[in-house]
């Protein structure tokens, strides 16, 4: 494998790792603030504590999840110096800023505010403690949107000139306002929506199945399958608008995620050589599956994603659903087909744009920077290792804790998401709990 | 105002190291708690906080990549494999903190133990190395580019170095996690006195690193005056320390990892990044962004380090106070 190879390699690992995550990450936090919203707009004292209870479990749940966010996300920030240097050299005017605006304004806000609130339970008063997981939705949002300004400037560059092969930046609102960024962001707004319901409604139908916290996990199946079912018909709609659009922007990439073949693409091709010269500017035709793949997926769950919210229909917020067995089991098998979908809108946004890296104005060959192969191959095995080992573990204890249930205690750690002053601690209630041999020592 | 944008990029890095130094030291020492109960301690000492420390070279990384954009390629290619040994040092650390306790088995916190103190000491380490070399000037590489080669890593004054970040980490790391834990308490007891001998260990080590700069570099002035008023903020902070008063005590301590970034800085002036042989550095008015770029982060970014700033001293006061727990 050449560096060029082992470059966009490591990237598609480390950038595919960091989205699944992330994706988890903004589509939980948005559910857990409306959550603590409600509990803190009910005056009465026990409907607020069994509110909380389902905060401290999902937020618990969303907080695992993070820990591989952050370090996903270091990989990407850094790999941009490492390995892509030809992209400062050639638009660091231009990608620079809303890079440097994201980790700064957004995610070293985000940090800090969700360090606050994880830890704040019981520290920090609660109007401050629901302001604080605002805090980190929003920056989190805002933190997506700057990533997505530099991505629909590598899609569909605007606002710009170039001098001495050097682009300066002539107009911020075109930026800003590029069409290439706000499709995809209203996409993704869908698509995280979806991930969110499909856990919700996963994670719920697993304990209803076995008629566990029975009414704590009836609200949270409905939502969570309405939920599914809105992102899901958003992610399609944003999606469709969205292709609609590359008809004119990225018109090689249209052609293949739209599976034509003969005339349609060669014509493309023949415009293609006309505006850049000759050479082979057209995306691999394998995307056209990707993209086929999540289209037949985003359609399925359109259709099916509502279905589970039936089961729990019933007054009685006790009684048993577990008989409704299909639809029990459906979000669990919808819940990968989500995560399918996700790595193939990816593949088809990404490789799609091949064999650029900011289309018309830099190839991804041109973007690498200097590196040796012997470089490149010890960055790419270093990070696959540990950051794939790192997500493997991770999505381990977010299964573990999930299946534990509400009341297992977050990370075992006493000051992370403790029962509040509201409510005590369930000590009675050890049957699903790490027995008390497990745990060395209590504290 | 490109030294401004320049100078701000280098105190956020001195900020990270200050910071995350006692999350260094106090994961390097996990290993001196003889007790669960004394490994679960220290952690908790630095696990809200290790968080609001870190995001500091988060912060350093996404500014010098919008002011500064050639630096952040040019550094990162001359220090790749450097960079990358740290940055899987801080995700295994991370990890570290974040996962001993979500899982309750005896061997899976007994690995996360071990794997918590060795990234931190590569952390530690690897930062020293990393300054070292860009004090003493990077090689020149076969493409006329910057580059850090082993004969930089391992060059005696970066071994120093290194030392030095890991002594003074450990000392920093000492003095926090010894705090408010009472009279008589056998971890306690034994951090006061691992802080104590540290100190002189500390001195020793700068005075050495001092004459070695002297030596190696080619501004023996700079490294001169930064050690020595780290070696004296480093003995004002131990008598300090004898009077009970930790937070300056540590305020102090964080003098030796502030020098090393200070020294980058005024040895080479207004060339980002040096080399010995001055070919393949690069010049602050080449590295720096144009200004529009800059108007941009003038407006967004400015504000938002204020303000994360306040954010950063309230959340040490509300969670950097000691938290002790009957063992």
């Amino acid at each position: 494998m050449n560096v060029v190879d082992l470059a966009r390699l490591q990237f598609a690992v480390t950038a595919t790792l960091h989205f699944l995550f992330v994706a988890v990450t903004l589509g939980l936090v948005t559910v857990v603030a409306l959550m603590q919203t409600r509990a803190a707009r009910t005056g009465d004292p026990d409907l607020r504590a069994s509110r909380m209870r389902r905060v401290r479990f999902w937020g618990g749940l969303y907080v695992i999840n993070y820990a591989l966010g952050i370090v996903s996300g270091l990989t990407q920030e850094f790999q941009f110096g490492l390995n892509w240097s030809g992209l400062s050299h050639v638009l660091g005017n231009i990608v620079g800023t809303p890079l440097a605006i994201e980790t700064i304004v957004a995610f070293f806000l985000e940090s800090t505010f969700l360090g606050l609130w994880a830890f704040g339970f019981k520290r920090v008063r609660p109007k401050a403690h629901l302001a604080l997981i605002w805090g980190v939705t929003l920056t989190a949002y805002i933190s997506t949107f700057w990533i997505m300004v530099v991505n629909g400037f590598m899609q569909k560059p605007v606002g710009y000139a170039k001098r001495d092969g050097v682009a300066y930046v002539t107009d911020w609102g075109a930026i800003l306002t590029n069409g290439a960024t706000w499709y995809a962001l209203f996409h993704i707004i869908g698509a995280v929506a979806l991930l969110a319901g499909l856990i919700l409604a996963a994670v719920s139908a697993h304990h209803l199945r076995r008629d566990r916290d029975i009414a704590f996990f009836r609200p949270t199946l409905r939502q969570g399958s309405v939920l599914a079912g809105v992102g899901a018909v958003v992610a399609v709609g944003a999606g469709f608008i969205h292709l609609d659009a590359l008809k004119g922007s990225e018109p090689e990439k249209w052609v293949v995620l739209m599976g034509e073949s003969g005339e349609e693409v060669e014509k493309a091709r023949v415009a293609a050589q006309a505006a850049h010269g000759p050479g082979d500017w057209m995306p691999p035709a394998w995307v056209a599956h990707a993209s086929l793949a999540m289209l037949l997926i985003g359609m399925l769950l359109v259709a099916l994603a509502w279905i589970p919210a039936t089961a729990v229909r019933g007054k009685d917020p006790e009684a048993s659903v577990s008989r409704r067995r299909i639809r029990l089991w459906l979000p669990i098998i919808l819940l990968p087909l989500g995560f399918v979908a996700l790595i193939c809108g990816w593949l088809s946004r990404e490789v799609g744009r091949q064999p650029w890296m900011v289309t018309g104005e830099l190839t991804v060959r041109d973007a690498i920077g200097d590196v040796s192969v012997s470089g490149m191959t010890v960055s790419f095995v270093a990070f696959t290792l540990v950051l794939g080992v790192l997500a493997l573990v991770d999505w381990m204890l977010m299964v573990r804790y999930a299946r534990l249930g509400p009341d297992a205690g977050l990370l075992g750690d006493t000051d992370l998401f403790p029962d509040g002053p509201d409510k005590g601690r369930p000590a009675d209630d050890d049957s699903r709990k790490p027995s008390a041999a497990d745990v060395p020592v209590s504290y | 105002m490109d030294v401004f944008w320049y100078a701000l990029v280098g105190l956020l890095l001195a900020g990270y190291l200050v910071l995350e130094s006692i999350d260094f030291g106090v994961g390097m020492l996990i290993p001196f708690a003889e007790s669960e109960a004394g490994r679960v301690r220290l952690r908790r000492t630095v696990v809200p906080l290790f968080l609001v420390n870190e995001v500091w070279l988060v912060a350093f990384g996404g500014l010098m990549f919008g002011a500064l954009p050639l630096l952040e390629g040019e550094l990162l290619h001359a220090q790749r494999i450097p960079i990358v040994v740290l940055l899987c040092a801080w995700f295994l650390r991370d990890a570290a903190l974040w996962f001993r306790h979500a899982s309750p088995g005896a061997a899976w916190r007994r690995a996360w133990d071990a794997v918590l103190p060795v990234s931190s000491l590569v952390l530690a380490a690897g930062w020293g190395v990393v300054l070292a070399t860009l004090v003493r000037g990077l090689s020149t590489g076969g493409d006329g580019r910057a580059d850090a080669t082993a004969g930089d890593v391992f060059h005696p004054f970066s071994l120093l170095c290194a030392a030095l970040v890991v002594v003074a980490a450990l000392r920093q790391g000492a003095l926090f996690a010894g705090r408010g834990l009472p009279e008589g308490d056998a971890l306690g007891a034994r951090l006061g006195r691992t802080a104590k001998v540290l100190t002189p260990v500390l001195a020793g080590l700068l005075l050495v690193t001092a004459a070695v700069g002297a030596a190696v570099t080619d501004s023996p002035v700079v490294v001169g005056v930064a050690t020595a008023v780290a070696a004296v903020s480093v003995y004002a902070s131990h008598l300090v320390r004898g009077t009970g008063r930790v937070v300056p005590a540590l305020l102090l301590g964080g003098a030796p990892l502030l020098a090393l970034p200070v020294m980058v800085g005024f040895a080479h002036g207004s060339t980002v990044l040096a080399t010995r042989s001055g070919e393949g550095d690069l010049a602050l008015s080449r590295a720096i962004a144009d200004s529009a770029s800059l108007g941009l982060l003038s407006v967004t970014v400015l504000p938002t380090l204020i303000a994360v700033a306040l954010g950063q001293v309230w959340i040490w006061r509300e969670f950097g106070r000691p938290v002790v727990r009957p063992a």
